[in-house]
């Protein structure tokens, strides 16, 4: 009944492992290509603008970039709401930190030998060395770029998983140990889920949700839910605070699981500044 | 089998026993109610229960320490971890010592009973 996540660098076989791990567990799996495809079709995004914003954080001044903040929040949503059934192994980065609250849910981190990761792709992309390497050394810079810019987190810090698996080199063996180790450790009592840590599931995906709806006004506001109380914590220009909490609190009680909604308003200086307030 | 399912229900919150306890009984449950964790200990070593729900931050006895002691006395007895101070952590500790179950408060009555059909279905019991 647990949920298994896995993070690893490119050609580090993590997507394998998860892969068999699911296999093995019983379990389904799922990565971030699949959600996007459920994104795509709800929010009627393209799949390449989606998956753009994977590799590429949004700068947030980019009015006309393909690459759009609230995709994030798309994909999180659809992510977060997929993981509520439960007995899924997920593979990627997206969403880690909301699975720090959540003691059901298995963390995982894939290390690898750099210069195994260097072959794996010569081999497979028929490239040379320097070109494998200096390729490789930019995936991680990318993702640990993205997940800075993203989530304010280093990819690295061991303190974001349960689990940090260096394999060393990438041979079956190697891979099998590692396999062995999440199953035993998913099957320990402190990862089975319980009615608190649901809940807290079930809140991190309607606060999600929220911040999908009203992504439009602001992509940037916060949300806690807690039980089907709707907390938002968003900045706004003094002038429309009215009409715009009304808008958002009308929104936000039509989803489901939403009994209450409070919204604190944080007035935007720079707004204020811009508009000679 | 007993006809009816007995249940030691542990908060030093007054208000806690006295809301729930009417509440289980009327489920059909036989209910003895605690505010003193030292009483409730000793209770606890008199009489095997079949579930046991207790707070965890309470003055002189963590709830934590109260599952210790019914893990001791019985590998059956279900306990069911109440709290308003869940983190991550607790949570984990009390299913590695042998929780059932953990609610976070506030919660309504109605889950607890929830929680409580689930551990009396573990035990072999019908739901009530």
């Amino acid at each position: 009944m647990s949920i298994i996540t896995i993070t690893a660098g490119s050609y580090s076989n993590g997507k394998q492992i998860a892969r068999s791990a699911a296999k093995r567990l019983k379990y389904e799996y799922t990565d971030s290509e699949i959600i996007l495809s459920l994104v795509s079709r709800e929010f009627d995004v393209s799949e390449s603008n989606l998956a753009q914003v994977l590799k590429e954080a949004p700068s947030g001044v980019g009015m006309f970039s393909k690459v759009k903040p609230e995709y994030i929040i798309f994909i999180e949503t659809l992510l977060t709401e997929y993981l509520l059934k439960n007995n899924i192994v997920f593979y990627g980065v997206i969403g880690l930190p909301f699975f720090q609250e959540i003691s059901h849910v298995l963390k995982v981190r894939i290390i690898a030998d750099l210069e195994d990761r260097i072959k794996n792709r010569m081999k497979l992309d028929n490239i040379s060395h320097d070109k494998a390497s200096k390729i490789i050394g930019k995936e991680d810079e990318e993702q640990a770029k993205w997940a800075a810019t993203v989530y304010d987190i280093d990819i690295m810090e061991p303190n974001l998983y349960d689990l940090v698996i260096n394999i060393g080199h990438i041979k079956d063996d190697d891979v099998e140990d590692a396999l062995e180790t999440i199953i035993s450790t998913v099957e320990h009592k402190k990862f089975q889920p319980m009615t608190y840590s649901l809940r807290c599931m079930e809140n991190v995906a309607i606060s999600c949700r929220v911040r999908a709806t009203l992504a439009d006004i602001d992509s940037k506001m916060q949300v806690k839910s807690d039980k089907g109380t709707v907390y938002i914590y968003t900045k706004v220009v003094k002038k429309k605070a009215q009409d715009k909490v009304l808008e958002m609190k009308q929104k936000v009680m039509k989803l489901e699981g939403v009994k209450h909604v409070e919204v604190y308003m944080d007035y935007d200086l720079f707004a204020k500044v811009s508009n000679g307030q | 089998m007993k006809e009816k399912l007995e249940i030691l229900l542990l908060d030093d919150e007054t208000i806690v026993g006295n809301r729930l306890g009417p509440v289980l009984e009327k489920a059909g449950y036989e209910v003895e109610v605690f505010e003193d964790p030292q009483k409730a200990l000793s209770r606890i070593h008199e009489k095997e229960f079949d579930i046991v729900v207790t707070d965890i931050m309470m003055a002189e006895v963590n709830g934590i320490k109260v599952l210790e002691e019914v893990r001791k006395k019985s590998d059956t007895t279900r306990v069911i971890i109440i709290t308003g101070y869940a983190t991550v952590d607790l949570a984990r500790e009390a299913m590695v010592k042998g929780a059932f179950d953990m609610i976070s408060k506030p919660f309504k009555p109605s889950e607890l009973r929830s929680v409580i059909a689930k551990a009396a279905d573990s035990l072999g019991y019908k739901k009530l």
